[in-house]
């Protein structure tokens, strides 16, 4: 009898009308690596809840090893099933050993329930020697590398299915979320070598990436999801990167044309960027018009995201320049503020507004200086009317704005947080995803915002991975690979398909041809 | 590191709550926008703002009722008030620290060790009024500093840090007065403490000047602003361009200042000083300030809750006093008090 790893059978999923599944069967057997491609909003993270049980199929079924799951369903209940999921944020704790952070949960305990620490080292020792793992059981996570993190959130994920041999059944699924998003390319192919000889030991592995040489090296099979529908499943063999590629972006590379560009030939420059490197980006160099809308993409992890945070100095750059108007400039969100620099971060909880505080003092913060008066005091009608200018202005709706600003919807928020910079009147806004995580009235309008600022001679550097967005948004984008600028697209050049044919690396000979 | 959302989905998800957004908006926000009012309108938010408030009513009424000679007597509040200024002036300067988000626990030790300091080089030592009070206020200052230093530069734990910092003045402080009280404190010190205007002895009155400074900074200047944004989200506070780092430093320094002051307050009114005098009065400031944070501006540390709340503190310990029950009556209200403070601005706060 051949048991699949997973079976899903006709899955089809809609959301408000839109189909993000469209009878999608997909079967990943023991013993293979199958790799699931696709680019963002193809399907692939709503396939993936599905399995996991968080969404439930409009129709069709899943079953993992041939238990069929049954929505809504639990985590227990998956584990049971023996299913297993490396997310892309692993989740160990870093104070703890590694030993800790495997086992926790099934430690093996002994009279009076006390844990039997040394048969657990033997046990995780052993563990970590069958994935060519040589670290000790009771080295803290914190002092591990990058690969070795990852390497261990692998060992956890299979031992989960492996440990279920006492139970009479065999194998299980192991389901890896971008597991490779931090790693450099050398830590990669170890961490793949790896994964590929457990799974040939009986287990399926479901291999969730953006990197289209990943399954090229490591699959042995490949599915890819495009528009909610699978347009490839079947064997690695006879495919190249080419042929991947056209797949995924699912248009012969063509370049499309985009109407109404505008141009920026005799403007000044507004921000020169000389091999600037951080942790990501290496040695890049490009600049930017006054006026100009610059967007900055690539697929996970290539680097674009990082720009943002290095130019308003969030972060300290490694080396390279940066000057401002023709000036000098050394990152400092200080400093940037005086210059005219204006940032809105891709990580709203931690780095936009501040929850506790309330909509009318968050979006006040910037314009504060602007209304000090005798004595320091600021008077509230002034705030007010601020406030009243920015609702307005940019359509906010809220209940009253000296509720608390975790009140507001995430779209509401980060409409207050980009109006309240350009309230303040910046020169240049710099911005992560600024449209990601919000509903589809909010980005557009937020699109109309940083359109409107531009049209009125401000600049706008932006990364997103939202490429549709950054198509509808920028004049002119930067798509980075690996850390570096991969292509560059200008003018009518800038379409959703040049975007993403270039974040795969399927426009650079004919974009280079054209330059 | 750098966070990103992982899908686009969200394009075809939120596709229908997008339709109705468009219309109504200008309707919804003409009645929305006199908000201040809006707050207060309902019972319930009513409640949440005066809790405090009203629990300090109910207490005077209570005890009024059951001991009405002595409880109201016009001379008592005078010598309530008179009696708490150090800790209005502790708790006062503590609500900063605790607004920028840092925890200092050093101040029962430093008030203490201020007192002694005061006490040791006017007393003992037979410098100068002035000149002992400039020596203290600058030990108090290099105590801030190191507390800083630890705190915000080289990032340690500051409630560790800080406890620490409290023993060790407390140990200095024995060390200087040999453990035993000093007396004999010059009559300019005494002098300045033992006034009184209205009844009330001059430093509840100093301890409410205080008050009002740290009032109009913290809820009428643009730097009060960044000190509560620099405590309720660091990071956002930090990419908006306020300096974190000074606020968080400048905050430590009020608090040290704070005991400082509370510390010279002591030796006034007592006219003696001795080691360990201070600790008493860590927890209820602690008390004091977790309880005005969940009254007036429920949520966050303000200095108008605090001083309501030493209020509250006071005519509940006092009035308990009355009925004979002595000092363990005072940690058992003073802890229980903290416990409920906490729970009710983590209730209220949300």
């Amino acid at each position: 009898m051949t048991t699949l790893a997973l079976s899903v059978e006709d899955v089809t999923k809609t959301f408000g009308g839109t189909a993000a599944l469209k009878n999608v069967s997909l079967n990943v057997e023991l013993g293979q690596v199958h790799a699931l491609l696709g680019h963002n909003g193809s399907g692939k993270s709503t396939l993936i809840k599905v399995i996991s049980g968080y969404h439930r199929p409009d129709s069709g079924r899943v079953e993992v090893n041939g238990h069929e799951v049954r929505y809504p369903t639990t985590a227990l209940s998956l584990k049971a099933y023996g299913v297993s999921f490396m997310h892309q944020d692993i989740g160990l704790v870093p104070t703890l050993s590694v030993l800790e952070n495997l086992r926790v949960g099934r430690l093996e305990t002994g009279a009076l329930r006390h844990v039997r620490w040394g048969m657990e080292r033997k046990t995780v020792a052993k563990l970590l020697s069958s994935f060519a793992l040589e670290i000790s059981p009771d080295t803290p996570v914190s002092r591990l590398s990058s690969t070795e993190r990852s390497l261990v959130g692998v060992v956890r994920a299979f031992q989960d299915v492996s440990g279920r041999d006492s139970s009479g059944e065999e194998g299980g699924l192991v389901i890896l979320d971008e597991p490779t998003a931090a790693l450099p390319e050398e830590e990669k192919k170890r961490l793949f070598k790896v994964i590929k000889e457990v799974a040939a030991r009986g287990v399926g592995v479901l291999l969730v990436t953006h990197h289209l040489e990943e399954p090229l090296q490591f699959a042995d099979r490949v599915s890819v999801l495009r528009d909610g529908e699978l347009v490839e499943s079947g064997d690695i063999k006879g495919h190249s990167y080419e042929s991947l590629a056209e797949l995924v972006v699912g248009h012969s590379v063509e370049m499309s044309k985009k109407t109404g560009a505008r141009e920026f030939g005799d403007a000044d420059e507004a921000i020169v960027v000389k091999d600037l490197s951080g942790v990501v980006l290496n040695k890049v160099s490009f600049s930017v018009k006054v006026g100009e809308i610059l967007g900055l993409t690539g697929l996970m992890g290539a680097g674009h995201a990082e720009l943002p945070f290095l130019l308003y100095g969030a972060e300290r750059p490694e080396s390279g320049s940066v000057s401002v108007f023709g000036k000098p400039y050394t990152p400092d969100p200080v400093r940037a503020r005086s210059i005219g620099l204006a940032f809105v971060s891709g990580d709203r909880i931690r780095a936009g507004g501040v929850l506790t505080a309330s909509f009318s003092e968050n979006v006040t913060l910037p314009v504060l200086h602007t209304m000090i008066g005798r004595l320091g005091w600021l008077p509230s009608g002034k705030e007010e009317s601020v406030v009243n200018s920015i609702l307005r202005q940019f359509r906010i709706r809220l209940t009253s704005p000296h509720l608390p600003f975790s009140t507001l919807s995430g779209g509401s928020q980060q409409k207050a947080l980009i109006g309240r910079w350009i309230g303040s009147g910046p020169k240049v806004m710099l911005l992560q995803e600024p449209t990601a995580g919000v509903d589809i009235g909010a980005s557009q309008d937020i699109i109309a915002m940083l359109r409107e600022f531009a049209g009125s001679g401000g600049t706008v550097i932006f990364s997103s991975e939202q490429y549709e967005d950054v198509a509808s948004l920028s004049d002119r984008v930067l798509v980075f690979r690996g850390g570096g600028i991969a292509a560059a697209l200008s003018g009518a050049e800038v379409t959703p398909e040049n975007i993403l044919a270039s974040s795969y690396g399927r426009l650079e000979a004919s974009m280079s041809a054209s330059h | 590191m750098i966070s990103l959302n992982k899908d686009s989905k969200r394009a075809k998800s939120a596709g229908n709550a997008a339709v109705g957004l468009g219309g109504g908006v200008d309707e919804e926000f003409r009645g929305a926008v006199p908000g201040r009012s809006l707050a207060l309108s309902t019972p319930k938010e009513f409640f949440r703002h005066y809790t405090v408030v009203l629990a300090l009513i109910v207490t005077i009424v209570v005890f009024g009722i059951l001991r009405p000679q002595t409880f109201l007597a016009l001379s008592d509040v005078k010598t309530i008030l008179t009696g708490q200024s150090a800790l209005f002036a502790l708790a006062l300067t503590l609500t900063v620290a605790l607004g920028a988000g840092e925890i200092d626990l050093s101040v029962g030790g430093a008030l203490g060790f201020s007192s002694v300091l005061i006490a040791y080089l006017s007393a003992v030592r037979h410098i100068s009024v002035p000149l002992s009070l400039a020596i203290s206020l600058l030990v108090m200052l290099a105590v801030a500093a190191i507390n800083s230093f630890l705190i915000v530069r080289i990032q340690v734990n500051g409630l560790i840090a800080t406890l620490a910092m409290g023993t060790v003045l407390d140990g200095l402080s024995q060390a200087i007065s040999n453990s035993s009280t000093i007396g004999n404190i010059p009559s300019r010190i005494l002098k300045i403490m033992q006034g009184r205007f209205l009844g009330v002895g001059m430093p509840f009155w100093y301890a409410v000047l205080v008050g009002l400074i740290i009032w109009y900074v913290l809820h009428h200047m643009q730097s009060g602003r960044f000190l509560y944004f620099t405590g309720e989200g660091r990071e956002a506070a930090r990419l908006a361009g306020i300096r974190v780092n000074r606020i968080r430093t400048i905050s430590l320094f009020v608090s040290a200042l704070g005991a400082w002051f509370a510390g010279f307050i002591l030796v006034g009114q007592t006219g003696a000083a001795q080691a360990g005098t201070g600790d008493p009065y860590l927890l209820p400031a602690y008390a004091a300030t977790f309880l005005g944070a969940a009254t007036i501006k429920p949520g966050r540390f303000n200095p108008v809750g605090t001083f309501v709340a030493v209020l509250l503190l006071a005519a509940g310990t006092t009035g308990l006093q009355l009925f004979g029950l002595t000092d363990w009556v005072t940690n058992v209200f003073d802890g229980a008090i903290l416990i409920v403070a906490i729970g009710l601005a983590t209730l209220v706060g949300r």
